[in-house]
Order: C-alpha cells, then structure tokens, then sequence
C-alpha cells in the first residue's frame, strides 16, 4: 500500500490474533454447523449437478450425436469446457507451489480453497474426455496394460495420449499436495473436537501427527519438494493441453507460442475464479480478516500481468498470421475477428484485455464489488477464449465446400452447468467439512507480536 | 525401562527458542519440541540435520521418468511398432511429454510415501505427544532426565525464565511421552 | 535475523576503476586492432565482420535487457533480496545509448545481412513482395530505433531515480519507480519481442515462430544472471562489497540462473517440438538448416550445454551456494548463451559450415571492452549498492529458509 513506506511490511492478517483465536476463527466454520445459507447453496448447486448428471446419461445412452458436433466441427463444447476447467484448476497449484517457491506469504491465506478448487475442476473437466470416447466403459483403454490383443500399446506420439497422463497425473499430486498440507490442521481439528466421532475419523485422517519438531523439519522439506514437482507439473499440463492444438497443422491451432499462451492464460483463469469465490467466502463466512484487501489486491495484480501477457499473445498471433505471408493463416485470423463468430471475438478481447485494465487503478482493486464484477467477466471471457479458438479454426478450414457452422445442443449446455453444479457442490462440502484456511501457515505469518524478533544484535 | 521426563508448555514463539537453546547449551537432553506450526530455526538449535528426503525424490524421479522413457521406445519401436502419422520410430520429441509426466508422479507419491516411513506416521495411528495441544495453541518442551545430576528444581527455574506453565514430571515407558 | 555492519565496506569502485578502465580499455584496443588484422591480412571481407558484429551486439544487448529485466521485476514484485545486487544491474540497464551506437553498422550495411532489404531478391520473391510494408529498410531503421529509444528511456530512468534516493533518501522514489515498472514492463515487453523478429527472425524472412520473442527473452535473463554473479564476486573479492553481499544472495542468483535456463529449454523445446510434430516446409526450414551439415554437433553441444549440463550441476542446494561452483557454471552460461546467439543467426548466413573464426572473438573484445568501458565510467563515482533504499536492511538480513 502505497501510503505506508515501502520499507515496511504490512500484517498478512489482521486484528492481533492469538494462536487459539486462529484455530477458533478458522475451525468455527467446520465446529458450527451448517448456516440456512450453505444449505440453499448446497440445494440449488446440488439440484444443477442433477441436471448435469441427468444430461449426461442421456447422451451416453444416446450417443455422442446428442451433440452439435458435425463433421467439420468435431471438437467443440466439450474440449472448450475441458480447457476451461482444467485452466481454472491451474491458480490453485500455482498460489500453493509457485507463490510458495517465490516466498510470497500472503498465500497463507488462499492456498487451501485454491488448492480445493484446483481439484474439484480437475475433476469436471476430467469428466469431458471421458463422455466424449462414446463408450466410456472403455476409458480404461487410454491406459497402456498388457493385453490379449497381442498387446496392442497406445500411440505415445499422441498429444491425446499425453493429455490423459498429464491430467492423471495433475489430478494425484494435486491431491497429494492438498491433503499432506492438510495433516496438520486435521490434528487440531481432532484435538479441538468436542463430538467422538468428529475427534476420531479428523484422528484418523491426521496419521497420528503430533507436531514435534523433527516431524515438522521433514515436513518442510517433503513440502518442499512437492512445491518443486508442482511446479513444473502445472505448466506441463497446460502446456500439453495446449499441444492437443498446436500440433495439429489446422490454421489458428498451430502456432508455437501456444503453450506459454495456454498456461498464462489458465492462471489468468484461475486465479479469477478464485476471486470469485474467496470474495464470497470472505463475506459469507466472516474471514474478512484473513483475506484481506491487501490479499485481493495482490491476486488483482496477478490478473494485470498475466491478462497482459495473454493480450500480448493475441497481438503477437494477430502480427505474425499477417507476417507469415500464409494465406490459410490469414484467412483465420481475419475469420475471427470478422466471421460469423465474430461476437465471440470481440466478446473475448472485451472481457479479457479491456476489463482487467481497471485493475489498474488501486481504488477499483480495493472496491470488492469491482473487483467481483471484473472476476466473473474474466471467467466469461476465458470461457469464450477456449471457444473461439476451437470453433472458428475448425469451422472454416482448408476447403470452402466442407465448411459448417456449430451450435451447441441442449444437452451440451445441460452438462457444462452439470459441471458447475459438481464443482460447487464439491466446494461447499469442502468448505464445511475441512479447514478452509491452511491453519498451522497463517499461524506461522501472525506478524510482530506473536514472531520471534530478536533484539539488537 | 522407564524414563523421567519433564514437560513444559510455554504460549509463545521467542520462549519456546530460547528454552530450547538454553536447555541446549546447559546440555541437556531435549527429547524433542512440539509446535502447532514449524517454527523457523528451531531445528538448529536442536542440531538437527537436513533431511535427505530430496535424495528419495530424485533417485525415484530418475528410475521413473527412465522407465518410461524405455517403455515408450519399447512398445513403439519394438513390441509392436505402427506407422502413425508417417512419425519416426525414434520419435523422442513426442516421448518427452509423457516421460516427464510419469516422472513427476513417481517422484511426488515416492516422496510423500518416504515421508511416512521416515516420520512413522500412517493412517489412524495415535498421535505420539506429551500434550495435544501443542497441535493447538501451544508449544511443549519435553527434556529427560537422564542423570542423577539432573536437578529438578533448578530446570524447571530455568524454564520459568521463559515463562514456562504446566510444567509436570512424569514416568513414562520407553519411547513414550505421555 | 542477521543484521550486518556495512559501514566497513567502501561500496565504490575507487581506486578500482582505473584498473577497470585500463582491462576494458586493452580489450577494446586488442578488439579492434584483431578486427583490422582479420580485415586485411586475413582476408575477412566486411560481410564476415558484419555477421560476428551481429552476434556480439546481440549478446550485449540481451545483457542489458536481462538487467533491464530483473530491475523491473525487483520494482514490481517489491522484491526484498535484491536490493544489494540492483546497483550493478541498473549499470546494465542504463547503457542502451551505447548499445545505439553498437547498431550503426548494422543499420548501415542492412542489406548485407538481411536478404529482405536487397530490391533486386524482393522482386522476384512473392512471399517477401507481400511483407515488404513490414521489412523495408527505413521502417526497419525506426523500429530499431524506437525499441532502443523505450529501453534507454526505461533504464536511464531507473538508474537515474535509484541514484538520487542515494543522495536525498526519500522513500517515495521507491514508490514511484515501483508504479512506473508497471507500464514500463508491458513496453519493454513489446519491444523485446518485436525486436527479436526483427533483428533475428527476419534473417529467414520466410520463417516465422510466434514464440521467438519470449525464446530470445529466456536467453537474455539466463546470461544477465550468468553474468551477475561474477561481477558481484569480483567486486567482493576486491573487498568492495564483501559484507553486503553473502552466501545467501549467491543462492538466489543461482536460483534465478537456474529457474531462467529451465525456463529457456522449456520455451526452446515447446518450438522444437511443435515445428518437428507438424512438419510443414515453411516452418522446418529453420530447423533443418540448423540439422544439416556442420550445425547438427554445434545444435547438439547447444542443447545439452546450455540445458542437460546446467541442470544437473544447478540442481543439488550446495552448488547454488558453494560460490566457486556456482561461478562455474555462470561462465560456461555465458559461453552458452554466446553460442546460443551464434546458432540463432549464422546458420542462415552460412549454411551447412560452422564459421567459427578468431574474427568472432575479437568482435567480442571490441563489444566487451566498449560496454565495460561506460559500465565503469557511469558506476564511477556512485555508490555501489542503493544506499538508502529502504528495503537494503531487509535485503542486508535476508536468508534462504
């Protein structure tokens, strides 16, 4: 904040907590009960996920042809929604990995909801792929295991095939990352407990951890370390999202700055949907004083620099498609912008390079409302990002006479908000039943007062 | 056999340190120290040394992703090579990605799996502490008793120094604490 | 926390500075007297010195935007360890005018390294008629002249803001270089990625690989971080910085230096891979020329070199912080990151032969010399850490936990 000097660090959290104040503050959420509130948001999220579910065993009892997909448009909604979510999935190893490998402690605070979230979407988008083999009772085949057909191996050479380690892969070290996190909180849990059931199961899933130094120095270093495979493994699994694309020789897909592109572009995501629901939780659930505004602020400022970064990247596609001197390229550059996608387009540049410019300004990023408004903006616009370049490359290629246009079905709209339903259903049992602020690290982050300051020397 | 030991809880961060280190340049045994979260620099004032966990991560990092990687020449080049896309049997670009992938998940569930041996810690087993709390709001220094020289009184002065409470003597059995 | 007495250091290069300026000097005089010999007696024509003054001037100027780069960044992320290194890298970052004059020859002689500025081949070539808007020599010119316009505006700024809170100490200077980073990033961004398909790209004119600009941008930090901590441990050594600077800021370096060369294989790859995966003519071209003759040992050494073996050394924690190790390795970077340079533009200007010739060292003597020549007359009489940054003491105390 600019008015304090700069040499100054502000409290990561407010209002001069104690130790116990924390675990109470934190655990009160889970210790309470359920409020009217979270169940009409369980209900309702509930109740979508039901649609979902239902639109979903239709279509496999159906066929794939429940969709609008023809044959020039063979990928459309689906893979959109299997981008999205697997880039909203992407803030949260990134603000429990990166952020923790660059010291940045204000992610104390975040990085257990982010964490959730980045499962929960691993999750939806997971979902995707699968439904769209047509037979998924076959999903199995994706798996490379001897068998009796003279054991037929799968192609490595196939981005798809890289795409199910990738995600499978992200999916358990997400996983492993969020629950070894999450050990030490679920001791106090069970130590706090009043109910025995509640003490035993919270005992159970804590592997008997008691917090003595020696545990706590090689749990540091296996945090560590996870941060350090983390890392790398959420850019590889944009990355090779982004080549299911850019392999192929389809103007508009091929292009070799996709993978840079996709992963900033997930984390562009990301961390807007984590504004979107931290906003509400910090409301709901009275955590104004762990996330703070200097917290908001923060993630405002990642959504500048990677939002610039994914302008940028338009620009460049834009410059070099004029530059290359290739028709095809051209052509689909100027389908986007100009076709009958067009609306799509514009929607994206709207959404994604001229809404985060506010941002700029500090009295917008402290105002909460703003800074909400401009978080679902982003998640509209990334969405539609997907979109545009998966339909519009494919829709008009190489051949006048093959051309189509796409419209998504009923079903396909029934399942994407399915999905929604899925996720924030997850959310919310996530938020009632597990600490949703990593308790041992904010203790760690208290500040001055509770820090150990040595005088002098 | 049993052990006496002497437990002392202390509410704050700067008491916890400078116990310890004054426990440790008296000479004393400190058995170990329990804290609700890491506190930074304890552990050399304990002296204790680094973990070699990372050594787990990167020999199994290496068994894994080369695994893999002789895996996907195996199965393409030899077992049962097929021309997909006119691709080269040696395709290694195209290995990459998924050999790294493979790496990753060896190394992370490998590490973590290192962990739990290490720390003997594993679904269900009972936390072993002098005091639950200490998983709480409270930190607690567990020093033995381990000679007839080991003055009570005079420890538990020392310890009050640094505003030590609940501070109890007990009989345990060997490798317990409580 | 460790706090430091740093009134004992001199924190200037004093007595220093002749020494430097008598070693940049003799290199630039034995660069220069190397080119003339190579001119006349070795029979180089001006073709062959404009190719090596090419590769020199980019690997000085990716330099200076690595500095440029990691102040920036240290303003934006208001970042605590740096601060004692900045100094150094504000010198960089302030020596784009020099770096204007180095492009002279360059711009003069355009048509003699970039096929797209001779009339006579744009003619009978369709693809270059429709980029000529783009590749014309004058526009080429201003272009060139806007990006070293924006990064000299940028980096003498910053030097000359960071110099004045030496004097007058007002914490505010922080804030508002903290504030002008922000666009001030977005600009250099741009031009870095617009210069690279410029002054590189457009020597195949017929190529194109969107991610170029960020390919060249990871070589630049991985050499700024290469370079700096030699230039921090000479200067420690000679008891200049000694106290300021510890083990632990070489640990970040290090870091920083390995973060960079990942980053570089990640970006170096990504192209790689998808221009082999998709094998069109019109992109594998750039490659195969890189894969035929004498170039596939120098593509090869470049790849395990300024990849497979910084990776391996940089990984274990003590070779980031056993100094003389780490030292090792930055040079061989720098080496690398020549080599790097000399892969980007050669190959095109001499297919199939690996052209290396001592006329590539003395151009790089010249270039050395010139650069370290203004480095130490701009750093002469300033401090040589931000003296009064009100982050010093935390960067003083700052430790790898």
């Amino acid at each position: 904040m600019a008015e304090a000097p700069p040499a100054t660090r502000q409290p990561l959290i407010l209002g001069e907590k104690s130790l116990g104040q924390v675990s109470r503050d934190i655990l009160s959420l889970v210790e309470g009960g359920a409020t009217p509130l979270w169940w009409t948001a369980f209900l309702i999220s509930f109740t979508v996920l039901m649609i979902g579910a239902a639109a979903i065993t239709y279509q496999i009892a159906t066929g794939v042809g429940t969709w609008g997909l023809n044959k020039t448009v063979g990928w459309a909604f689906d893979i959109t929604n299997f981008v999205f979510w697997i880039g909203i999935g992407h803030a949260g190893t990134l603000i429990s990995a990166v952020l923790y490998l660059l010291r940045q402690r204000w992610r104390t605070s975040v990085n257990r909801s982010a964490e959730a979230m980045t499962l929960f979407a691993v999750l939806c988008a997971g979902l995707f792929p699968v439904i769209h083999l047509g037979r998924p009772w076959f999903a199995y085949w994706m798996a490379p295991y001897p068998n009796t057909r003279g054991s037929l191996w799968i192609n490595f050479r196939s981005p798809l095939v890289w795409d199910f380690f990738a995600i499978s892969t992200y999916l358990t070290i997400s996983f492993l990352f969020w629950y070894f996190g999450m050990i030490p909180d679920l001791a106090t849990l069970a130590t706090r407990a009043k109910s025995r059931l509640r003490r035993r199961l919270a005992g159970f899933l804590s592997f008997g951890w008691s917090g003595s130094t020696s545990t706590w120095l090689r749990y540091e270093t296996v945090y560590l370390l996870l941060a350090g495979l983390a890392t790398p493994l959420v850019v590889s699994v944009h990355t090779i999202v982004s080549w299911d694309f850019a392999t192929a020789l389809i103007p508009g897909w091929h292009s070799t700055i996709f993978p840079p592109y996709f992963v900033t572009g997930a984390i562009f995501s990301g961390f807007a949907m984590v504004l979107t629901l931290l906003l509400i939780a910090r409301k709901t659930m009275g955590l104004e004083d762990y996330i703070t505004v200097r917290h908001v602020d923060a993630m405002c400022k990642i959504l500048i620099a990677t939002g610039g970064i994914v302008g940028f990247s338009y620009l460049i596609e834009v410059f070099t498609a004029l530059y290359s001197g290739d028709p095809y390229e051209q052509f689909a550059v100027v389908n986007r912008a100009f076709g009958p996608y067009a609306w799509a387009y514009w929607l994206v540049i709207a959404c994604n390079v001229v809404a985060p410019q506010l941002l700029w300004f500090k009295k917008l990023r402290h105002n909460m409302l703003v800074v909400w408004i401009i978080s679902i903006f982003i998640n509209v616009g990334m969405w539609f990002e997907r979109f545009v370049i998966i339909v519009t490359s494919l829709h008009r290629d190489f051949v006048p006479s093959s051309w189509a246009m796409y419209r998504p079905t009923i079903i396909e709209i029934a399942t994407l908000a399915g999905t929604f339903g899925l996720f924030f259903t997850c959310f919310l049992l996530f938020a009632r039943f597990v600490p949703v602020i990593a308790i041992s690290e904010v203790k760690g982050v208290l500040g001055p007062g509770h820090r150990h300051e040595e005088a002098g020397s | 056999m049993n052990r006496r030991l002497l437990v002392a809880a202390f509410e704050r961060e700067e008491d916890i340190l400078g116990a310890t280190r004054a426990c440790r340049d008296e000479g004393l045994k400190v058995i170990d120290v329990w804290t609700p979260y890491p506190v930074h620099g304890l552990d050399q004032i304990m002296g204790m040394a680094r973990s070699r966990l990372p050594l787990v991560t990167l020999i199994l990092a290496i068994i894994g992703g080369g695994l893999k990687i002789w895996f996907e020449y195996w199965t393409t080049e030899f077992s049962w090579p097929l021309n997909v896309g006119g691709k080269p049997w040696d395709s290694l670009p195209a290995f990459i990605p998924v050999t790294f992938e493979v790496m990753v998940l060896t190394a992370g569930i490998s590490t973590v799996v290192a962990f739990l041996i290490a720390t003997r810690l594993w679904p269900g087993k009972a936390p072993l502490t002098p005091d639950p709390r200490a998983t709480d709001d409270r930190f607690v220094l567990v020093v033995e008793e381990a000679d007839s020289t080991f003055d009570v009184a005079r420890v538990t002065r020392l310890l009050e120094g640094y505003n030590a409470f609940d501070i109890d003597e007990r009989v345990v059995g060997q490798g317990e604490v409580r | 926390m460790r706090t430091t007495d740093i009134s004992i250091d001199r924190h200037e290069l004093g007595g220093l500075a002749p020494l430097l300026l008598k070693l940049a000097g003799a290199s630039l005089v034995a660069g220069v007297a190397g080119i003339a010999l190579m001119a006349t007696v070795g029979g180089r024509g001006l073709d062959r010195i404009l190719q090596s003054w090419l590769v020199g001037f980019t690997f000085f100027l990716n330099l200076s935007l690595g500095a440029l780069f990691f102040v920036l960044l240290h303003h934006l992320t208001r970042a605590g360890w740096s601060v004692v290194v900045r100094r150094l890298a504000e010198g960089m970052a302030a020596l784009f005018p020099l770096l204007a004059l180095l492009a002279v020859p360059i711009v003069l002689w355009l048509p003699r390294l970039y096929r797209w500025a001779e009339p006579g081949v744009v003619v009978h070539d369709p693809i270059l008629a429709g980029k000529a808007g783009w590749l014309d020599p004058t526009f080429f010119t201003i272009r060139l002249g806007v990006y070293l316009l924006i990064w000299s505006v940028l980096g003498l700024y910053l030097f000359s803001r960071s110099v004045r809170q030496d004097a007058t100490g007002d914490p505010r200077l922080t804030v508002t270089m903290e504030k002008r980073s922000a666009p001030g990033m977005v600009l250099f961004a741009l031009a870095v990625n617009f210069c690279a398909f410029d002054l590189l790209m457009s020597l195949d004119p017929h190529w194109f690989s969107t991610i170029f600009g960020v390919y060249l941008f990871a070589g630049s930090v991985v050499v700024f971080f290469a370079v700096l901590p030699h230039l921090t441990h000479w200067l420690q050594h000679h008891e200049e910085l000694l106290h300021t600077v510890t083990v632990e800021h070489f640990h970040d370096m290090g870091k920083m230096l390995f973060a960079f060369v990942v980053f570089w294989a990640y970006i170096a790859f990504s192209q790689y891979m998808l221009i082999w995966y998709a094998n069109l003519p019109e992109e594998t071209e750039w490659f195969l020329r890189r894969q035929s003759g004498q170039w596939v040992w120098f593509s090869l050494f470049l790849a395990i070199g300024h990849f497979v073996i910084p990776f391996i050394l940089l990984l274990p924690r003590s070779s980031k912080r056993k100094i003389h190790r780490l030292l090792l390795v930055s040079a061989w970077m720098v080496l690398l990151h020549w080599v790097d340079i000399y892969w980007i533009v050669m190959p095109e200007l001499s297919p199939g032969r690996v052209p290396l010739d001592p006329l590539d060292l003395f151009v790089m003597l010249t270039m050395a010399g010139a650069y370290g020549t203004a480095w130490v007359l701009l750093l002469r009489r300033r401090s040589l850490v931000p003296a009064r940054d009100p982050r010093l003491a935390e960067s003083l105390a700052f430790e790898n936990a």
